[in-house]
């Protein structure tokens, strides 16, 4: 819902000014570019050159001659469909529910006064500084005796609220979602969850995107608890499996460069799918009235 | 995907919560109810970080020659992960009760960490009764044993030779056959001043890459980072010496620092052709000479290493990866089975070396007719074995203790610095020594 | 501990907003505002007591203990404590964390405030593509990432070193095997990782910057950059706040950086504190150890992140 008219004011600069700047902003940005693609492309070249090719001195830019062998022997000598399968259902169901959980108790903290409510927030917001390595262990002795180390309980519900979302999106609601509109859509006769749903959501879209990117990359990409509390190999997720990839005396770079540019998709997929909701939020008029 | 039900989802959260409050009931680990699988088919958990040993293990369950007269019928369900992480996770999960492997592979660097509080006495079975008929014809024991016990069979032997490219040998009159690492430095010095070419490398990346590089030196020239009671002995002349020939080499140009063995940059190193020798154990070179360098086929060859004029070993050794058999579990005499039969026996060292390269830690199998026989395609047919034979025969033992990982994080940035120059060996080895016995004080 | 389902009467006149309801009402609908904050957070406070409360007490106990992994704790009171204060690797480790931690906030915030203002000017052709690959270091898998600054930063065959030797003729600098340049080397690595994705943060805060206050700001004359810092930043303030506060309090606990690069080294130079407690606890088996020196990093990531809060306004009770 972009106004049509753009605001060329008549006290804008001169033309040759302005399009001096964008010829600045374009070689900005184009520089960052290269800067960010190149580890990318780079991985991708890789990923078709045979083994003894990847470290070729001076660096060969293209795979010449290309070869498909490090994915053929990374999708027929490893279980990597499954790794990629238990990886993007486990991130897709935690960002689904920390999505959900996160802006509802970020939209509490940001528009209500309760008793307690500083307290709460402190105890909420302390869990940030928690270091993982310390609650690590005791955590996995818990999960484990209660025999729930299946991934799809151990990898989603313990990490399916955090601090870091609700944190977020309370900065958000306080910044996007004016009072006036909530009051009036009370007298309206709007619930209180009502008002989640039908004023706040829809205000903070761009935001919900953005934790919707992290919530799904920090889930995709978690190493560390899931090395821990994960063994059966038929659970892997791809983290895991590269990780044990590398491991191997020989450092398998081939296959882990295949398997780490296909294990990008998913996040990428991600990303594109979420970029309309990171550009779109409501504009101004739409939230004066 | 089993759904708990919430009332046991609760209840298990309640009590594992209270468990885990109590701590000290975490000590109480180890399945003691498990009744031994005394015969019939058994799958053994099997943890470890290297396909070549899913290979050996899956070859051997098959071939009848080495299952014969077994009561078991063995199969395996392998798990692979990281060196690191298959300790962390069998810590973590005996702790637990929960899952740990029937078999498991522990790197030799990792095995430091089982050697405190007696976890490895808590983990493993104890393997004294097993190598006992063996006597000396077994060896390299010492990495894995703590208070004389061993918990682990090595799976390779570890090792190290000078690899060196043949063709580049004769192109620049460094003969084939020089006796001491001296003479090797001097042509190494005329090699790296005209023509950009190392005869050698040390390793400049992580602590443990440098450490290991240092001791693999010095372990040729007769010393040690611990002896066999476990106490320090770096505090050496043979110590100050190595360190000394490596940064003198790195000055000069005739070692070549590298961030590690394996990495892109040593890659590139070989590719380029910039180094056209090293030190490294046998496994280097499917892992690193095949890998990397496919290409120069042929033109390698390998040979002991020349001695060091002040004495030592024509031979040393680095790496290895002991197999341990968790104790007290159902499969654990199963496990024990399979182990004796696989590490153990001629056909177990044979079928080793076959499928993974991994050297015969059985000394009379360096006379082995079949062994001796082996010509190696890649070292342009050289018969491996008249090589491997001699060194072992001249082998350094290695000992480590429970400080080791502590030595490594305080030596290696010491060490660094006296391969960069930025301080004097003397001054490297007794910076090392001062942090380590302040840090192990505690 | 929190008792979510205490009810309290409202008296105050905020209420007035339910009054013009019905006068029937059900029991919840009466009292729905009072108590839907406390639903909305209770799932937080469920998994927090479950997971998090009992792992943190007993890392807690455990720090007063020494403890391998296997056999039982000893209780040894503070000595961990007492011990990692004359601990010089751990000093070490708080100073490089410090360095971390001031660069995050000092360069990378601001750069990717910069970048996502420069995203967001209006009429930007190829803005979904820029903005793609500026995202791109976060999907990239951390060993690929390992690999690929190996190769970037060796002393003898990066590409670095070479283009230096090409366009100037020297080239010998030392990326990771120099102490301070390694450092450097860590940094680069975190701005080029982070900022990218950094900028979806303030790319969706901008979206709620009313254009009217633009347009305004432009009529009176204003250029881009008073626009910037007469509008952005004050309409941003909130989604400023929480980014340099979460920066703050998580890369206080950067671990996956100089882990990859140097692994801590050449010696000790880049280790992070986390870093300290990983190696502490999970290569040399001493837990109780570990967890002391994470109580300490916890109580330092807390009380820092506090004080923003309260600088930055954010404990405050909105208008």
């Amino acid at each position: 819902m972009t106004t049509a008219a753009h605001a060329p004011t008549p006290t804008a600069p001169t033309g040759r000014r302005r399009a001096g700047n964008r010829v600045l902003l374009y070689a900005f940005l184009i520089s960052l570019l290269v800067v960010f693609a190149l580890p990318l492309l780079w991985a991708l070249s890789s990923s078709f050159k045979a083994r003894g090719d990847i470290f070729a001195y001076p660096p060969q830019p293209l795979p010449l001659p290309g070869t498909l062998a490090n994915y053929r022997g990374l999708l027929d000598g490893q279980p990597y469909r499954s790794w990629l399968v238990t990886s993007t259902l486990v991130a897709a169901i935690s960002t689904a529910a920390a999505v959900g959980l996160c802006s509802l108790a970020g939209f509490a903290f940001a528009k209500y006064r309760f008793r307690g409510k500083n307290l709460l927030f402190n105890i909420m917001f302390s869990s940030l500084a928690v270091p993982f390595a310390v609650i690590v262990v005791p955590l996995f002795i818990m999960v484990a005796k209660a025999h729930l180390t299946t991934p799809y309980f151990a990898l989603v519900v313990p990490w399916v609220a955090p601090a870091f979302g609700i944190f977020m999106m309370r900065q958000y609601t306080e910044q996007s979602v004016p009072d006036a509109l909530l009051d009036a859509a009370r007298v309206d006769g709007c619930t209180e969850f009502g008002l989640f749903r039908r004023v706040v959501l829809p205000l903070l879209r761009p935001a919900l995107g953005a934790l919707g990117v992290w919530s799904f990359l920090t889930s995709y990409n978690s190493l560390i608890w899931p090395l821990i509390v994960i063994s059966e190999p038929g659970d892997y997720t791809l983290p895991l499996g590269i990780q044990a990839l590398f491991g191997a005396t020989s450092r398998q770079y081939d296959l882990v460069l295949a398997a780490s540019v296909l294990a990008a998709i998913p996040s990428l997929l991600v990303f594109f799918l979420l970029r309309k909701q990171l550009l779109e939020g409501l504009t101004a008029g739409a939230v004066k009235s | 995907m089993t759904e708990p039900s919430r009332r046991t989802l609760l209840r298990g959260l309640a009590g594992a919560g209270l468990g885990a409050l109590a701590v000290p009931a975490l000590a109480a680990c180890g399945g003691a109810d498990a009744t031994p699988v005394a015969s019939g088919p058994v799958d053994l958990r099997l943890w470890t970080h290297d396909p070549g040993y899913v290979t050996t293990f899956q070859t051997a369950v098959a071939d009848p020659a080495l299952t014969a007269g077994s009561r078991y019928e063995f199969a395996v369900n392998v798990t692979n992960a990281a060196p690191a992480d298959i300790v962390t996770r069998m810590i973590t999960q005996a702790v637990a009760d929960g899952n740990t492997p029937d078999l498991a592979g522990v790197v030799i660097d990792q095995f430091p960490r089982v050697m405190v509080s007696s976890i490895a006495e808590h983990l493993f079975t104890d393997l004294t009764d097993i190598v006992a008929p063996f006597g000396d014809e077994l060896l390299k024991l010492a990495p894995y044993s703590v208070d004389g016990k061993p918990y682990g069979l090595d799976s390779d032997n570890s090792i190290s030779v000078l690899y060196y490219r043949q063709d580049v040998f004769a192109e620049h009159g460094v003969p084939e056959d020089v006796a001491t690492w001296e003479e090797l430095a001097e042509h190494g010095e005329r090699l790296a001043r005209d023509r950009d070419i190392s005869l050698g490398m040390v390793s400049t990346g992580d602590n443990g890459s440098v450490v290991n590089a240092f001791l693999q030196l010095l372990l040729q020239r007769g010393g040690g980072a611990f002896d066999v009671s476990g106490e320090l002995v770096l505090d050496s002349q043979e110590a100050l010496e190595v360190l000394e020939f490596m940064t003198a080499g790195v000055r000069t140009g005739f070692l070549l620092a590298l961030p590690d063995p394996y990495g892109s940059a040593c890659a590139a190193a070989l590719k380029s052709g910039r180094l056209a020798a090293t030190v490294m154990p046998n496994w280097y070179n499917a892992y690193g000479l095949q890998a990397n360098v496919p290409d120069q086929q042929g033109r390698w060859r390998m040979r002991t290493l020349p001695r060091f004029t002040g004495g030592g070993h024509i031979a040393s050794t680095l790496g290895g990866t002991a197999f341990t058999v968790l104790k007290d579990k159902a499969n654990t005499q199963a496990a024990l089975e399979l182990l004796g039969r696989v590490y153990l026996t001629r056909e177990g060292q044979i079928l080793r070396y076959r499928s993974g390269g991994y050297l015969p830690t059985l000394k009379s199998l360096y006379q082995d007719p079949e062994l001796l026989g082996v010509e190696n395609a890649y070292l342009g047919g050289q018969r491996v074995f008249d090589v491997y034979s001699r060194a072992a025969a001249d082998l350094p033992l290695f000992y480590q203790a429970a400080g080791m990982q502590i030595l490594t994080d305080v030596l290696g940035g010491p060490v660094l610095d006296a391969l960069k120059g930025r301080t004097s060996p003397a001054a490297a080895i007794e910076a090392g020594i001062g942090a380590y016995r302040q840090q192990v004080k505690r | 501990m929190t008792a979510p389902t205490t009810y309290r009467p409202r008296p105050e006149a905020r209420d007035t907003a339910d009054a013009p309801a019905a006068p029937r009402q059900s029991w919840w609908s009466r009292h729905q505002r009072g108590l839907a904050p406390y639903v909305f957070i209770s799932p937080f406070y469920l998994l927090y007591v479950f997971f998090l409360l009992v792992p943190i007490l007993v890392g807690v106990y455990l720090s007063c203990t020494e403890w391998a992994g296997l056999g039982s704790p000893t209780w040894v009171g503070l000595r961990n404590y007492r011990d990692l204060l004359t601990d010089n690797s751990f000093w070490t480790s708080v100073g490089n964390t410090a360095f971390y931690v001031a660069f995050t906030l000092v360069v990378v915030v601001p750069a990717a405030l910069l970048i996502a203002q420069a995203l967001n000017t209006r009429g930007l052709r190829g803005r979904d593509l820029f903005r793609m690959t500026y995202f791109m270091p976060v999907v990239i898998s951390p060993i690929v990432i390992t690999l690929m600054f190996g190769l970037f930063f060796d002393n003898e065959f990066g590409l670095i070193n070479g283009t230096l030797q090409a366009l100037f003729g020297f080239g010998g600098i030392d990326w990771l095997g120099d102490p301070q340049w390694a450092k450097f080397s860590v940094v680069v690595l975190v701005l080029w990782r982070w900022t990218g994705y950094l900028t979806i943060f303030f790319l969706a805060g901008l979206q709620n910057v009313p254009r009217e206050l633009y347009e305004a700001a432009a009529i009176d004359g204003a250029g881009p950059v008073r626009r910037f810092w007469d509008v952005t930043l004050p309409a941003l303030r909130p989604v400023t706040a929480f980014v340099a506060v979460t920066v703050l309090v998580s890369s206080a606990q950067i671990f996956e950086e100089p882990f990859l690069l140097t692994q801590g080294g050449p010696g000790e130079s880049t280790m992070s504190v986390a870093m300290f407690i990983y190696r502490a606890g999970f290569q040399r088996q001493q837990l109780g150890y570990a967890a002391a020196a994470g109580v300490l990093l916890f109580i330092a990531v807390f009380t820092l992140g506090y004080l923003a809060n309260r600088i930055l306004g954010i404990g405050r009770e909105s208008r």
